[in-house]
C-alpha cells in the first residue's frame, strides 16, 4: 500500500524504475484515448493493466514502444527518452522511424493475435530479430532460441510453421520471440484473449514463470486470476485515465474508487 | 491427315524456333515483371502520395486496356515519340508493362488481405524502412500470392501469342506461317496448341507446388 502511495500522479520518477511514463496523451480524431497517464514499473516487477474495453489500456501499451506515437507526454526506459529527443531549447523532437526502430527492440512485445511471421518456422521466428536486427552471431542466436523454445515446452515444435501450431503453442513461440531480443521490459497485449479457454492456462503458466523469475512486465489482461496472483501492482484504467493503482490484494478486496468497485462487481 | 502432320513436322526448325521464342520471351517477361512489380508494390505500400498516385494510375490503366491494343500502341506509336524498338523488344516491353500491372495488383491484394498487425510485429521488433519489407512483408506476401502469380504467368504465356501481329517469330507466328504455306491449318494449329498446352502444364505443376507452400507458410 505504501508503495502504491509513492506512485501517485506528479511524483518524481523512482530511480529504481525501469519504465517511467509521464503525462501520456493520445487522441484518435476527436476521441481522447489516453488522457494524461503516468506509470512507474520497477525492475523485476509485473504490472497488470485492467479496465473495460475501450479504456485505453491497449493504446497505452502500444504507446510505450511507440507503435502508436503519443501526442504528448514522455516514456523513459532506463532513463532514455523513447520516441523523441530534446532539442537545444528542451523541446521534444520526434525521432525518425529508423532511430525509433532501434529503441523498440528494447521492448519485447506479445500480441493478442500472436502475429507470428507465417513464412518462418517457430525457430525462425525466435531467431529473426536477434540475427537480422541486432546483428548477433547466428549460431549463438540459434542456440539461445532453441533454449527459449525448450523453456516454453516447445522443443519438439521448433521446425513447425505457425500454421501448424495451436493457439497456445503460437503464443508461447511469440513469448520466446519477445524474450530472444533480451528486452528491458516485456509488453503483453491481452495475450490470452484470442485463445480457446482450454489453452489459456498454458500461456498464463509461462507468464507466471516469467514474473516469478523477475522479468519486468506490463500486462494488459482480462484474466483477474492472473492479475491477482502474478502482479506486483494493478493499474485500473477507465476513459483514458488511471482510476486506481494498488497492490493486487488491496485492489481486489478493498478498492477505493467507486468506478473500480463497479467494474469488479460486474465481473462477479 | 498423317501426311499433313508429317509435312508440318518436317518444318520442325521453324516450330522449334517459334516455341523457343515463346518460352524465352515469356520467361524473361515473367522475371522482369516480378522484379518491377515488387518495386511498385513497395512504392505503393509505402504510402508516399507522389509515388502512389501515378503508379496506381499506371496499374489501373494497364488493367483496363486489351493487351492487343497495348501491343499496337507500343509498335506504332512509340516511334512517333522517337523510340525505335525491334519488334521483339517491343513485344517484351508490352508483355512486361502489362504483366507488371497485374503482378502488382496481386501483391497489393495479398498484402491488403493480411493483417496490418503483421507489419506491427515487424516494427515492434525493430524493423523499419526497406528491411521491414525485405525480411517481413515481402516474403509472406510473395508466398501467399505465389499461386495467383503463377496463374497470371499462364495468362502471360497465352498473351504472348498476340506478338505475332507485330511479326515476332514466336510459336503462333510459326504455325500460322506453316499453315499458310502448305494449307494445313488443322495440323499446324494442333501442333501449336499442343505445345502451348505442354508449356502451361509445366507452369501449372509449379503453381500446384506454390499452392502447397502457400497453404503452410502463406498465413498463420
Amino acid at each position: 500500500m505504501r508503495k502504491a502511495d509513492a506512485l501517485v500522479v506528479g511524483a518524481g520518477p523512482d530511480p529504481e524504475s525501469v519504465l517511467v511514463v509521464r503525462g501520456l496523451t493520445k487522441s484518435f480524431g476527436a476521441l481522447r484515448v489516453l488522457d494524461g497517464v503516468d506509470l512507474d514499473v520497477g525492475q523485476g516487477k509485473t504490472l497488470c493493466l485492467l479496465g473495460p474495453s475501450g479504456s485505453g489500456k491497449s493504446t497505452l501499451l502500444r504507446c510505450l514502444n511507440h507503435l502508436e506515437r503519443p501526442d504528448s507526454g514522455e516514456v523513459l526506459l532506463r532513463g532514455e527518452r523513447i520516441g523523441s529527443r530534446l532539442d537545444a531549447r528542451g523541446q521534444p523532437r520526434p525521432l525518425r522511424e529508423r532511430e525509433l526502430a532501434r529503441q523498440r527492440v528494447r521492448f519485447g512485445m506479445v500480441f493478442q493475435h500472436f502475429n507470428l511471421w507465417p513464412h518462418l518456422t517457430a525457430l525462425g521466428n525466435v531467431m529473426e530479430a536477434p540475427v537480422h536486427v541486432q546483428g548477433r552471431d547466428r549460431h549463438e542466436a540459434r542456440a539461445e532460441a532453441v533454449a527459449l523454445l525448450s523453456q516454453m515446452g516447445l522443443a519438439d515444435k521448433r521446425d513447425e510453421y505457425p500454421s501448424r501450431l495451436s493457439g497456445g503453442q503460437r503464443q508461447r513461440v511469440a513469448i520466446a520471440r519477445a524474450l530472444a531480443t533480451r528486452p528491458d521490459v516485456l509488453l503483453f497485449d491481452e495475450p490470452t484473449s484470442s485463445l480457446d479457454p482450454e489453452l489459456v492456462g498454458e500461456v498464463l503458466g509461462v507468464m507466471r514463470g516469467l514474473a516469478d523469475a523477475g522479468r519486468t512486465m506490463v500486462v494488459v489482461t482480462h484474466e483477474m486470476g492472473f492479475a491477482r496472483e502474478a502482479a506486483d501492482e494493478v493499474v485500473f484504467m477507465d476513459a483514458g485515465r488511471v482510476v486506481e493503482r494498488a497492490a493486487p490484494d488491496d485492489f481486489f478486496t478493498r478498492p477505493t474508487e467507486a468506478r473500480t468497485r463497479q467494474f469488479l462487481q460486474r465481473l462477479g | 491427315m498423317i501426311d499433313n502432320f508429317l509435312i508440318v513436322l518436317g518444318e520442325w526448325p521453324t516450330i522449334a524456333w517459334g516455341f523457343a521464342t515463346t518460352v524465352w520471351v515469356s520467361a524473361l517477361s515473367i522475371a522482369l515483371s516480378l522484379i518491377l512489380s515488387i518495386a511498385l508494390f513497395v512504392a505503393i505500400a509505402s504510402g508516399n502520395r507522389w509515388l502512389t498516385i501515378p503508379l496506381r494510375a499506371f496499374v489501373d490503366l494497364m488493367r483496363a486496356i486489351p493487351f492487343l491494343m497495348l501491343v499496337f500502341l507500343a509498335y506504332y506509336c512509340l516511334p512517333l515519340a522517337g523510340v525505335r524498338l525491334s519488334s521483339w523488344t517491343c513485344g517484351l516491353v508490352s508483355l512486361v508493362a502489362y504483366n507488371t500491372a497485374y503482378f502488382t495488383e496481386i501483391l497489393r491484394g495479398a498484402w491488403a488481405h493480411m493483417s496490418a498487425e503483421q507489419a506491427d510485429a515487424g516494427r515492434a521488433f525493430g524493423y523499419a524502412g526497406l528491411r521491414l519489407y525485405s525480411r517481413i512483408i515481402l516474403p509472406q506476401t510473395l508466398i501467399a500470392s505465389g499461386p495467383m502469380l503463377g496463374n497470371q504467368a499462364i495468362t502471360l504465356i497465352k498473351n504472348s501469342a498476340f506478338l505475332m501481329v507485330i511479326t515476332v517469330h514466336e510459336l503462333t507466328f510459326a504455325v500460322n506461317q506453316i499453315q499458310s504455306i502448305y494449307f494445313t491449318p488443322l495440323e499446324a494449329l494442333l501442333v501449336g496448341v499442343t505445345l502451348y498446352w505442354v508449356l502451361c502444364l509445366v507452369v501449372e505443376a509449379a503453381v500446384r507446388r506454390l499452392d502447397r507452400i502457400a497453404a503452410v507458410r502463406g498465413s498463420a
